[in-house]
């Protein structure tokens, strides 16, 4: 992978090193996948759930975005779904709302960098 | 088709009873016919002798013309015509001798001028030239003329005229007679009430009559003129003919005509022929309702008999499929009857036959644990005892051989009074799904019921054992504080106690720093503070106080360390809290000559840039049993001989050691038995910080790590006595030993993902192992795509557990109970990005054999994806056997 490219990457969160493990070194893949991140429908879905007081559907797509961005080695997004998934999960919904505006910020940025590095 | 017969059945009973219906009306038009024709032949008969009784009086009438006529040509001959008005005169002396005065009047009329016997005028306008009767007697000599009634031109009187012509002269001879002359003799018997009888001339004019009807000369006249009318016209001569008289009455008409003209007519009412046959018509259209109504009713009563039985025969039907084989069973003879069979059976036993035989042929196919018992429970001898001990209900659950695949199986044996005596019904249910879900149930609950008395024995231990070792050290620090009150004098003795309220305080202080440790662990609250650290320089810092230690305790205490010189990042106090519980363990547990050694190995580096150490502690104390090993990390467990010696501890350390192992995602195994010492053994990864001695040391340290990393597991169980090993993690497999990649060449994979990133990236890693796979993009999907391929297309299942329109819980649950050889053994795989505890058992209750965790881990993937192949060809192969 391009060294400019990756840090761009790895400054968003993203740990690549793990992403291409997970890609058993398929750099290619590694970067199919992420370009695909920006398509998956969870996260649109997860913000309009919050607004709309979904919690059922807010679920779902964090449960959703969340695998992908595990599998996607987006580490610091993960981080912030999962432990608003365990907030969800345990019933904690102030803390899931909360938590919102971070996954949005980190969202945006992930997206922004991908957007960036594969220009 | 029942609805058909019963219709069927209706429309013949509507059909016979038309034609009962048509039989009787038939009967009352024949009997009618029959009646109305012997009215006839009643009704012409008395007319015909009332015609017949009236011809006697113009016979006598004729025969005195006659004889009037002879004497007149008989005194012309003699005395010539002058003579005539004398013998008139004679011949009417002698009539009124026979007949009367005033029956009659006779009188001649000799070339046209008239001569009366009473000697009576004649108007001068009379002509008689003008009459019919004169006209017709004078062409007719010989011939009786009569006339109808018509007014007589001098008396005026109604009367009749009968002439005759004399032979001798133009003398005409006629008498007048009065109708009133014309009487009938009748027998009452002949005529009833309401019939009536006429006596009129041609034109109707009434002679004599005797009816009820209430009419004046002229309406009579004008009522009969019309009979007559019909009459010659041929109207009324059939014999149902009739006509309606003024009160709107059926009247039918009997007549007869004289010679002359003239008729006698009989007309009776209908009801005087037909009343019977009305009256019987009434009872037969009475009885027809009746029948009608009855027949209505009774097909109404039949319909809902019908109806009900039908619902009940439904209801019956729907109970008896659920039952794949049913037999009615006579014990008394030893028979069966096959109501419903199993193809097995249908295609070896007749209908009907010896119940020993069915039996035999029974055992065949149940398993051979239960078989003995069955032939036992259902002999003929057995069944006549349950049924005399009133039992209705009686079976159990075995094992059925189908296709080569036994399944659960319900029998019952029913008994009821409404069977024939000595009989009873033996039926059997599939029941295998709900009994492997009961047995799943059961043992689930088995398993949870032994998890929460294991939980409550542990916390009972652990209670016991903490209010034990805090009572320890607190009964120290009381005890020597009393020591240090009454010793305050003296300063050696009172540092003494001090130093050993101090130890025992601290002591006190590490026990609830572990409870602590293990809480905040428990609660998820633990973090790693990740640093740049020489892992050299941490083992010696860790290490030191223990050499000093091992002096003190005369033990010996060896360090081995092996390519150690990377910096990497790790939390430098929690590698020494792992090194210090497991050498705090090691010299707790052994004795004054004992060895403790520590070994630290660098393993090289993973596939993902982790640099990989092995650190191995090492002792020869007392050991630990087998039962125990398989407990020792789980929280508040102390094995029983710990506790029996002074050792200061809570039962926590190995927890807390296996938490710390797993938070630095590294794996421990611990090796261990009675006498010989223990060995644990520590991998841990971490990431290298120095970048520049990572690539230094690239491409031989890579090469070096697969290696050490294939021979990881190996070396941890070289290391040391060859001893029990204890599990690291049940759900989680170890990572330590590189699977066999070429099992899963080549196997062929259904997968079902609805993310498109994850499903490239599980498609990618799969295919890249040489798994051919074929994706479904729900679990609807995946089911259908099961449902519709050949039994053995898929060997392997994998399920991501949240996918829209079928989860993955559902679409197992789906395929394990559908009827294929595979279904029950193809292995599925949840894909889950959820590790809660309730996540994976909601996949073992949904019959799937393991979960993989989200991101996915290439290599634990591909372990679970061997392992579940490897026990699923065995398991394959034990099943053929």
């Amino acid at each position: 992978m391009e060294t400019a490219r990756r840090e761009l990457l790895v400054n968003a969160g993203i740990d690549v090193d793990d992403l291409v493990a997970r890609c058993m070194g398929n750099v290619q893949l590694a970067e199919r996948l992420l370009q695909k991140f920006s398509m998956d429908a969870n996260y649109r879905t997860l913000c309009q759930a919050a607004q709309d007081k979904d919690r059922d559907k807010a679920l779902q797509a964090a449960h959703g975005l969340k695998g992908v961005c595990g599998n996607l080695s987006m580490t610091t997004l993960h981080a912030l779904l999962t432990e608003q998934v365990l907030a969800m999960r345990s019933g904690d919904w102030e803390k899931a709302e909360h938590l919102m505006p971070e996954i949005v910020c980190t969202y945006e940025e992930v997206t922004a960098a991908l957007q960036k590095a594969f220009s | 088709m029942k609805q058909k017969a019963l219709l069927y059945k209706v429309l013949l009973g509507i059909v016979g009873l038309l034609f009962l219906t048509l039989m009787a009306g038939w009967g009352v038009y024949i009997l009618r016919d029959a009646l109305l024709q012997n009215a006839q032949r009643m009704g012409m008969s008395i007319t015909s002798n009332f015609a017949a009784e009236e011809r006697s009086n113009f016979t006598i009438y004729e025969t005195l013309l006659s004889f009037g006529v002879a004497s007149l040509d008989d005194s012309i001959e003699r005395n010539g015509a002058g003579s005539v008005e004398y013998s008139l005169g004679l011949y009417f002396r002698h009539l009124q001798t026979v007949l009367g005065h005033d029956s009659f009047s006779t009188y001649v009329i000799r070339n046209g001028k008239y001569i009366d016997a009473w000697g009576r005028k004649i108007p001068e306008k009379f002509d008689i030239e003008q009459r019919e009767w004169y006209r017709q007697a004078l062409e007719s000599p010989g011939k009786t003329i009569y006339t109808d009634v018509y007014a007589d031109a001098v008396t005026g009187r109604s009367v009749i005229t009968l002439a005759r012509r004399c032979t001798r002269g133009n003398v005409v001879l006629a008498f007048d007679i009065y109708p009133e002359s014309f009487q009938f003799y009748f027998k009452p018997d002949d005529l009833l009430r309401g019939d009536s009888f006429f006596f009129c001339d041609s034109k109707g004019t009434v002679l004599y009559q005797h009816t009820q009807l209430q009419k004046s000369r002229e309406e009579m006249t004008e009522y009969l003129n019309g009979l007559l009318t019909k009459i010659r016209s041929g109207e009324l001569y059939p014999y149902d003919s009739y006509i309606e008289d003024d009160k709107g009455d059926k009247r039918v008409v009997y007549y007869t005509e004289l010679p002359n003209g003239w008729y006698t007519i009989v007309t009776i009412p209908f009801r005087n022929i037909l009343g019977d046959i009305n009256t019987l018509t009434g009872f037969l259209l009475l009885a027809i309702v009746a029948l009608c109504f009855t027949a209505v009713l009774l097909a109404w009563l039949k319909f809902k008999d019908n109806a009900l039985v039908r619902r009940t025969n439904d209801t019956v039907r729907v109970l008896g499929n659920s039952f794949y084989a049913l037999y009615r069973i006579d014990y008394g003879q030893k028979t069966y009857e096959m109501i419903k069979g199993s193809d097995y059976v249908r295609q070896r036993l007749p209908k009907q036959g010896d119940y020993n035989r069915l039996l035999t042929v029974v055992e065949d196919i149940i398993a051979p644990e239960s078989s003995g018992e069955f032939m036992l429970t259902f002999s003929c001898s057995n069944i006549r005892k349950l049924v005399a001990r009133r039992v209705r209900d009686f079976g159990g659950d075995f094992r059925r051989l189908f296709d080569n695949e036994y399944r659960w199986v319900n029998v019952r044996l029913l008994f009821d009074e409404s069977l024939a005596p000595e009989e009873v019904v033996l039926c059997f249910r599939d029941i295998d799904a709900e009994k492997k879900a009961q047995i799943q149930e059961y043992e689930l609950l088995k398993e949870s019921l032994e998890v929460a008395r294991q939980s409550a024995r542990s916390r009972q231990n652990f209670f016991s054992n903490v209010s034990h070792e805090m009572r320890t050290p607190l009964n120290a620090i009381i005890g020597m504080t009393e020591l240090a009150q009454r010793h305050t004098g003296d300063r050696a003795d009172m540092k003494r106690y001090l130093d050993r309220i101090h130890f025992a305080g601290k002591q006190l202080k590490q026990l609830i720093d572990d409870i602590l440790e293990l809480s905040r662990m428990e609660q998820g609250k633990f973090s790693l503070n990740l640093q740049s650290m020489d892992l050299e320089k941490c083992l010696h810092d860790s290490l030191a106080p223990y050499v000093i230690q091992a002096e003190m305790e005369h033990k010996t205490f060896t360090v081995e360390t092996v390519q150690t010189g990377t910096l990497i990042q790790a939390d430098p106090l929690r590698i020494a809290q792992l090194l210090n519980n497991l050498l705090s363990n090691a010299f707790k547990f052994t004795e004054s000559g004992d060895t403790v050694s520590v070994r630290v190995d660098r393993l090289g580096f993973s596939q993902n840039g982790m640099v990989r150490y092995r650190i191995v502690v090492q002792d020869t104390g007392k050991g630990m049993s087998e039962s125990f090993l398989s407990e020792i990390f789980k929280p508040y467990m102390r094995e029983s001989g710990f506790t029996t010696r002074s050792v200061a501890g809570t039962g926590l350390g190995m927890a807390i050691t296996k938490n710390l192992v797993d938070q630095m995602n590294g794996e421990i195994h611990v090796t261990s038995a009675p006498g010989q010492g223990s060995t644990f053994s520590i991998v841990l990864p971490f990431a290298v910080a120095d970048e520049n001695a990572q690539e230094r040391e690239g491409d031989s340290d890579l090469q070096a790590g697969e290696v050490g990393d294939r021979e990881a597991g190996r070396e941890l169980q070289e290391f040391g006595e060859p001893q029990k090993t204890a599990p690291v993690s049940p759900d989680r497999p170890s990572r330590q030993q590189e699977p066999d990649m070429s099992v899963l060449q080549g196997v062929s994979v259904l997968l079902a993902e609805d993310n498109p990133v994850n499903m490239e990236l599980a498609r990618e890693l799969l295919g890249m192992s040489g798994m051919e796979v074929t994706e479904a993009w729900n679990g609807r999907e995946a089911v259908e795509k099961f449902a519709t391929s050949a039994p053995g297309t898929y060997q392997i299942i994998l399920l991501d557990m949240q996918m829209p329109e079928m989860d993955g819980c559902e679409a197992a649950r789906a395929i394990r109970a559908m009827k294929r050889p595979d279904a029950e053994r193809v292995p599925i795989i949840a894909v889950t990005a959820n590790a809660f505890a309730e996540d994976i058992a909601a996949t073992t209750v949904a019959g799937m054999n393991a979960h993989v965790s989200k991101p996915i881990d290439y290599m634990i993937l591909c372990q679970v994806l061997i392992e579940l192949l490897s026990e699923n060809g065995k398991s394959g192969n034990d099943k053929s056997e």
